[in-house]
């Protein structure tokens, strides 16, 4: 089930907010939150159930064996079990097939290469309950002794399938402990519908002109002129950025509505200055996964300079290896290595006494292209954009029903420009405060508070009604 | 006023800004539970989209297979999203918000994909011969060969719409061999007449901007047509007579079909080619049916200016106006040769020629009594073009390919019908439409 589905808008969410305010005391609502979540899961093939249950139990009992022989020096012992096993399973579902692929072209092995489908979330809660264990083993969080609450907040519907990367740490008091205030009910439900609007209206505008100009197969890439292609990945970058955060911005409100307070996961990344802070402002939680779990373990950047660079190169490998099984990812990360370990080295220092636009020009470009990479799972369609944009397909600069299309989504690409920035939220912020200050009851801050989850929510659902384009990028993760 | 001072009065006013807060709340659930509710008012659900011309999807039976891989749930999403009380009004709605998305004087839907290089007019045909259609078409079980009629891609301009054209060069190839062939089963039977009715793209816009867009010829693909075709096919050419007289209202601007008075000019045409005098149009009685708003409106997703446009169907009805006709179940329907279309819906307003498209249609003149009669082959492009024959012929038979299970050439002796006639737009000239056409001589 997706977020951005009227059967989980109109549904799923309205009887769950119902269920859960009549739910008496924290241990039914937590009820009503578990049920809820585990027919969430259910709806993409009920057989992974098993997978994710039994990944719950795995944590559950290690991070308890963990917290029991600590004395007899034995968690250690324990928490390799875990990764193992989780990271196993996760190499499994999510790698066999590409290992196998690649065994099968160098040694002819195996014979037949296993075709597994990637069950929804995997990626997100191995992250979860892996961070949840070594938590436990680092001692920075008690262990849970309940698997049930262990399990609602690996499986918790707010963000089990598509992230944030919620810490076990930030959220273990709220499982039993929570309470709702008015305000942060008001908040949820704008950064709910927000999300909604967001994805239902700017991402599906902006995914449908993408994928007119930068079509799948390499030979109608071929065909598209370079204008085409340069505008048809501009609006695959909103769109990728806008159907991502709008996912995290509806975890969160959810979360919100329920008593839950989940980190931001997005801090307006196309306003940066260079490649690092992107990554310090995209996917957030990814980021600072890698950080603590990775990066730092492996001796970060305090061994030396080379020491530094070789982590920093695991690091981009893993996250870009993470987005998918295939070659195009691990490029993906492996590009970014390079910009990064350019910034620190010399790039940075450089960038400093020029003008900021100069490294947000920079750091765009670089980013731009590394959307080229992450859309092409394959060499041929890569090859055939890369030339295409600079005219080498032979079919001229711009053809009638590119002007058209772009002319036809000008207003949307503006407002998707502006929307990946702060300036709607500083404006809005402004005119509060300038309400606030002038008025005792500033009504027309109130007004605009009232009508705009619902003008939203019915946007939103003009935008959804027999939209049948409506696919998660995330999803493949 | 400085900072401590501001947060001072916003505290101040924080018992104020709860209550707000709440009514916000209390809004947004109203709305959500109230829009939840409609949704489960399974009666309000529609059961097919007029707009889209389809069946919507059916509450899914679940089986062990699709309950344990997900489908089964994956369609209860699909159909509470499909059938979604008062979806085409939603849709509707959407659609005009559609014009803030940028600007649309010109718009453009489909894929637009190339079609073949057009052979000159007495180029080879290519060696390797068409599949006779007879191997990959069960004769005996009656199945119903039917492709729906699909759109290209829609190009929008001057607010009206046109559909590019794409030569298929196996189409037209098919479309050669197939009608040799009728011409020799048909052989001193019949005599055999063959209409291509271009689109309006190639009437209403010139060749230099036809192929800036991506349109190929309809000239030259009725050049190719028509130079392999056997002789004692008589071709009746209307490409020109409509380009003549192209500042009239010859086709819809909402819809990709002619207006009955783009193909009296057809009819013109066909008469001057069998030497007979056209009836005129006062011969008819004319009724005009405003707002209808056609297939181009559906299939570019609803736009705007389309909308704002809507064509008037003008129909001519000849001095007789009964038919029968033979539904898809076999049944037999008495109807009119120009139905009442007032209370048609603004998409189906076409409908009103020949009561749509029906696999075998008959139409007895009683004003005429010399024995003439003919068979139209045709798509729903010949349906404007029909009533004007009536005038002319004692019996005018009507055969819609796509439906028509009986055979073509047994009808003709049966009923020793003397012209047959075969009506098609380019669009018709692709190996699914002419394998129909071929199924019903073969």
């Amino acid at each position: 089930m997706v977020f951005s589905s009227l059967f989980f808008v109109f549904f799923f969410l309205a009887l769950n907010l119902i269920a859960y305010h009549f739910a008496d005391g924290i241990k039914r609502k937590n009820m009503v939150l578990l049920g809820f979540s585990l027919v969430f899961y259910s709806w993409g093939g009920p057989k992974y159930l098993l997978l994710l249950l039994s990944m719950v139990f795995a944590s559950w009992l290690f991070a308890l064996l963990i917290d029991q022989y600590r004395e007899e020096g034995l968690s250690k012992i324990f928490l390799i079990c875990d990764c193992v096993f989780m990271l196993g399973l996760l190499c499994i579902f999510k790698y066999l097939t590409f290992f196998s692929s690649i065994t099968n072209t160098i040694f002819h092995f195996p014979k037949e290469i296993p075709q597994i489908a990637l069950p929804i979330g995997i990626s997100f809660y191995t992250f979860q309950l892996l961070s949840y264990v070594i938590d436990v083993y680092r001692e920075e969080v008690a262990p849970q002794r309940k698997f049930v609450n262990l399990l609602l907040y690996a499986s918790l519907f707010h963000q089990c399938i598509a992230g944030p990367i919620v810490r076990y740490q930030l959220v273990a008091d709220e499982i039993e402990n929570r309470k709702v205030k008015t305000d942060e009910l008001y908040r949820g439900i704008k950064r709910f519908t927000i999300g909604l609007a967001k994805k239902a209206i700017l991402a599906n505008g902006c995914a449908s002109v993408a994928d007119t100009l930068v079509p799948t197969l390499a030979k109608d890439i071929a065909e598209i002129p370079a204008a085409g292609l340069w505008i048809g990945m501009l609006f695959y970058a909103l769109q990728i950025y806008l159907d991502f955060s709008a996912y995290s911005d509806m975890a969160i409100g959810m979360g919100l509505m329920v008593g839950f307070h989940y980190d931001e996961n997005f801090n307006y990344p196309y306003i940066s200055g260079s490649i690092k802070e992107f990554w310090n402002r995209w996917h957030i939680s990814l980021g600072t996964f890698f950080r603590d779990y990775v990066y730092i373990p492996l001796g970060g950047n305090r061994k030396g300079a080379r020491r530094r660079t070789i982590n920093l190169l695991i690091v981009w490998g893993l996250t870009g290896f993470w987005h998918g099984a295939s070659w195009n990812f691990i490029f993906w990360g492996l590009y970014f290595f390079l910009f990064i370990y350019m910034e620190n080295t010399f790039l940075l220092e450089k960038f400093s006494r020029l003008p900021r636009f100069v490294s947000h020009l920079y750091a765009m470009v670089v980013v731009y292209f590394g959307w080229v990479l992450f859309r092409c799972e394959s060499l041929g369609n890569l090859g055939a954009i890369l030339k295409g944009m600079f005219g080498l397909n032979h079919n001229g600069f711009i053809d009638l029903s590119t002007s058209v299309l772009f002319q036809n989504n000008l207003y949307l690409l503006i407002f998707c420009i502006i929307a990946s920035t702060p300036l709607l939220k500083n404006i809005g912020t402004y005119i509060k405060r300038l309400d606030l200050v002038h008025y005792r009851i500033p009504y027309l801050t109130y007004a605009y508070e009232i009508v705009i989850p619902p003008v939203l929510l019915i946007l939103s659902l003009l935008a959804l009604v027999g939209n049948s384009y409506n696919p998660f990028l995330y999803f493949q993760f | 006023m400085n900072t401590n001072k501001k947060e001072k009065f916003i505290n101040k006013n924080n018992a104020v800004h709860k209550r707000f807060w709440q009514i916000g709340i209390r809004t947004f659930f109203v709305f959500l539970f109230v829009i939840a509710f409609i949704g489960l008012l399974l009666p309000l659900r529609p059961k097919e989209s007029e707009l889209e011309k389809r069946e919507l999807s059916k509450f899914p039976k679940p089986t062990v297979s699709t309950v344990l891989n997900g489908g089964f749930f994956s369609d209860i999403s699909t159909w509470y999203a499909d059938t979604f009380p008062l979806r085409e009004k939603l849709m509707r709605a959407n659609a005009s918000m559609k014009k803030f998305y940028g600007i649309t004087t010109q718009e453009i839907y489909g894929d637009g994909a190339q079609g073949d290089e057009i052979p000159d007019a007495d180029a080879e045909m290519e060696t390797t011969p068409t599949p006779t259609p007879e191997e990959d078409i069960q004769e005996e079980d009656g199945t119903i060969h039917a492709e729906p009629e699909r759109l290209g891609t829609i190009y929008i301009a001057d607010n009206r719409g046109f559909e590019l054209y794409g030569f298929s060069r196996a189409g037209a190839d098919a479309y050669i061999n197939m009608m040799n062939s009728a011409a020799t089963q048909l052989k001193d039977i019949a005599t055999i007449y063959d209409i291509l009715v271009p689109t309006s793209i190639a009437v209403n816009i010139d060749q230099e901007n036809q192929q800036k867009v991506g349109s190929n010829s309809q000239e030259d693909t009725f050049a190719y047509v028509n130079g392999h075709l056997d002789a004692s096919i008589n071709q009746v050419a209307v490409l020109d007579a409509l380009k003549n007289h192209n500042s009239e209202y010859l086709y819809f601007k909402t819809d990709h079909h002619w207006t009955a008075d783009g193909a009296y000019y057809a009819y013109k045409e066909l008469m001057k080619a069998k030497g007979m005098t056209p009836s005129p149009l006062t011969d008819y009685t004319k009724s005009e049916y405003p707002g209808f708003v056609g297939s181009f409106y559906q299939y570019s997703n609803q736009s705007e200016t389309l909308k704002n446009n809507p064509d008037t169907v003008v129909a001519y009805t000849p001095t007789c106006n009964d038919l029968t006709y033979t539904n898809t179940d076999g049944q037999q329907v008495s109807g009119y040769v120009v139905s009442d279309a007032t209370k048609y819906s603004e998409a189906n307003k076409y409908l009103c020629f020949i009561c749509g498209d029906q696999p075998y249609e008959r139409i007895d003149n009683p004003n005429i009594t010399d024995g003439s009669s003919c068979v139209v082959i045709k798509e729903s492009y010949g349906n404007a073009f029909i009533p004007f024959l009536v005038n002319s012929y004692q019996t005018v038979h009507v055969v819609d390919y796509r439906y028509f299970s009986g055979n073509l050439v047994d009808l003709v002796k049966d009923n020793n019908i003397q012209d047959v006639i075969y009506v098609n737009n380019a669009n018709a000239l692709i190996e699914s439409a002419v394998k129909n056409m071929s199924r019903i001589i073969s």
